[in-house]
C-alpha cells in the first residue's frame, strides 16, 4: 500500500485496506474516513469535525487529497466538485512568541507599499 | 410530494440537535433540517466552555446553573464520552481595580445562589501554577467546565437517530408559508407541512425569520481563538480566555467583532489573541501554534436567551441564544416540555420574545 502515491494523484488506493491510515496526526484509518461519510459528510470540513482529520499539525497537508478521493468514490460528486478544506494561518506551526508583537508582523499585515 | 411531520427544527447546532435528541426520548419523530451538517457553524468554532461564573442577572444564572446540573445527566443519557470535565473555573484579575470589579460580581453572584468565592494571588497560583505570577488574585467558581463540542452535536445526533428523529443534511429552506394552521417549507429536498416549527439557527436566524416576516432581534460577533500544539498537562481548570483539551491542545482567546457572517481570520487579531494567552499562561511563549480559528455567535440584543413561541404564530417556536454549548442541555429540556405539553417546569418568561418591541414585522 502506497499512500503517497495515492496523495500525488488524487486517486483512493485500489484495495482499500480498511486500516489503511488516511491521518497520520490524528491516527484516522481508512474505515473512520468512510464512516463519516456514510453518517452523512460531504465536505472536507465535516469530516474533520466528525473524525479531526485534518486537525492535527499538518493541517490537511498530509492527507486531503486522500480523502477528497474518498469522498468523490463513496458519493459518486466529480473530484473536481468539490470544495477544498478552509485553509486558515498559520500554514505550518508557528512558536507562539512569533506571533506576539505587531512589529515583527509588519511585513506580513501591512501589505503592499504604497507609492 | 409533501412531507407531512408534526415537527420541523430549522438548524442543527448544539441547541437544535438538544432539542431533537429530547423531542425524541418523549416519543416525537421530530425533522430536523440543515443547510450544512450538524455542528458545522457555531457550535463547531467555539471555546465550547460550559461556563456560569460571570452570568448576569440572577435569573440567567441561575437559568445557566441549572444546564450545568443537567450535564452529567445528559452524558450519561448520550451513553458517549463527550468530553464534559466539571474543571472548576477561574476569571483572573492582573490589578487591583479588576479585583474590585471581580469581588463585586462575586457579591453578586453568590446572592443568586452560585457557590462562587474570590482567590488571593497565592491561592489561585496554587489552584493552577501556570498561571502569570503577575495575576493579584481570581474569581473562582467549581461548577465551571467545558465539553469537546464536537462530540457533544455527534452524540446529540446520533441520540435523536436512535430516538427516531429525521435530519435533511444540506437542505437550504427556501421559503416558508403559514397555510391552515400548519407550515409549508419548500426546501431544497422537497416540500415539507409541519404542525410545529422550531427555529434553532443561531447565527443563520435573520435569514429564517425572514422566511416567516420576522425581523430577529439579534447581533453577530466574531470569535477568534488560537490553538496550540498537543501539550502535556500544563492548565487544570477552565480558566476565563483559556483552556486545554484531552488531547492536550489549548485553546485560547476570545474576541468580538461586528463582521456578519465572515468567519475568516485577522492578523490583527491573532497578535492580541497571542498576548492574551502569553499574559494568562507564560509557558506559552515556547509552543507552536498549529490554527486560529473564528467561530460567529449570535447574541440577542439584550444579551439574554431568546426562547419560546413566536409571537403572533401559532405553532412557532424560536430557542436562539449566545452560549448555545453551556444552555444546549436545559434548552432541550424546557423546549421538549413546552412543545409536548405547552408548558415548561421553568419560566421561560425572562426569555419570551415579546420583550424585544421591533420583532415583529
Amino acid at each position: 500500500m502506497n499512500t503517497d502515491e495515492g496523495n500525488r494523484t488524487g486517486q483512493a488506493p485500489a484495495d482499500h485496506d480498511p486500516w489503511l491510515i488516511v491521518c497520520r496526526c490524528e491516527e484516522l484509518y481508512w474505515v473512520d474516513i468512510v464512516e463519516a461519510i456514510r453518517a452523512g459528510a460531504r465536505t472536507l470540513d465535516e469530516i474533520k469535525r466528525l473524525t479531526r482529520c485534518g486537525m492535527g499539525p499538518c493541517q490537511w497537508k498530509g492527507c486531503w487529497s486522500t480523502v477528497a478521493a474518498m469522498i468523490a468514490e463513496e458519493t459518486g460528486v466529480p473530484l473536481a466538485e468539490l470544495a477544498p478544506p478552509r485553509i486558515r494561518a498559520p500554514v505550518r506551526p508557528v512558536r507562539l512568541d512569533a506571533l506576539l508583537t505587531a512589529d515583527q508582523a509588519a511585513g506580513l499585515g501591512a501589505g503592499p507599499p504604497e507609492d | 410530494m409533501t412531507r407531512h411531520v408534526e415537527i420541523a427544527i430549522l438548524g442543527a447546532g448544539a441547541v437544535g440537535t438538544s432539542i431533537a435528541f429530547h423531542l425524541a426520548q418523549e416519543g416525537k419523530n421530530p425533522l430536523v433540517i440543515d443547510r450544512g451538517f450538524p455542528g458545522g457553524g457555531t457550535s463547531g468554532a467555539t471555546a465550547a466552555w460550559v461556563w456560569v461564573q460571570t452570568k448576569t442577572p440572577d435569573h440567567y444564572a441561575q437559568f445557566t446553573a441549572a444546564s450545568i446540573d443537567l450535564y452529567p445527566i445528559l452524558t450519561r443519557r448520550l451513553g458517549m464520552d463527550i468530553e464534559y470535565h466539571r474543571t472548576g473555573g477561574i476569571s483572573v484579575a492582573f490589578s487591583d481595580t479588576e479585583i474590585a470589579e471581580l469581588s463585586h460580581l462575586a457579591d453578586q453572584q453568590r446572592r443568586a445562589g452560585l457557590p462562587v468565592s474570590m482567590l488571593s494571588r497565592e491561592d489561585t497560583l496554587r489552584l493552577e501554577p501556570a498561571l502569570n505570577p503577575a495575576l493579584t488574585g481570581a474569581m473562582y467558581c467549581p461548577l465551571d467546565g467545558n465539553v469537546n463540542p464536537f462530540r457533544l452535536v455527534s452524540a446529540l445526533r446520533q441520540g435523536a437517530l436512535a430516538g427516531g428523529a429525521e435530519f435533511w443534511t444540506h437542505t437550504d429552506v427556501i421559503a416558508i408559508e403559514p397555510r391552515g394552521g400548519r407550515y409549508r417549507l419548500s426546501t431544497s429536498r422537497g416540500l415539507v407541512e409541519a404542525e410545529t416549527l422550531v427555529l434553532s439557527a443561531g447565527p443563520w436566524s435573520s435569514q429564517v425569520g425572514a422566511l416567516l416576516g420576522i425581523t430577529m432581534p439579534v447581533k453577530l460577533s466574531r470569535g477568534q481563538m488560537l490553538v496550540t500544539e498537543p501539550l502535556p498537562p500544563l492548565v487544570r481548570h477552565t480558566i476565563q480566555g483559556l483552556r486545554q483539551q484531552d488531547n492536550g491542545e489549548i485553546l485560547f482567546g476570545y474576541s468580538h467583532e461586528e463582521v456578519g457572517l465572515d468567519t475568516r481570520t485577522t492578523l490583527e487579531i491573532i497578535h492580541e489573541v497571542a498576548q492574551v494567552g502569553v499574559r494568562l499562561v507564560p509557558a506559552l511563549r515556547h509552543v507552536h501554534i498549529v490554527r486560529a480559528f473564528a467561530g460567529v455567535r449570535v447574541i440577542p440584543n439584550d444579551g439574554l436567551p431568546i426562547l419560546g413561541r413566536i409571537p403572533g404564530m401559532d405553532g412557532a417556536f424560536i430557542a436562539v441564544t449566545h452560549s448555545g454549548i453551556t444552555l444546549s442541555p436545559i434548552i432541550g429540556e424546557v423546549m421538549t416540555e413546552l412543545l409536548v405539553s405547552g408548558r415548561s417546569s421553568v419560566s421561560l418568561d425572562p426569555y419570551a420574545m415579546e420583550r424585544f418591541t421591533e420583532a415583529r414585522s
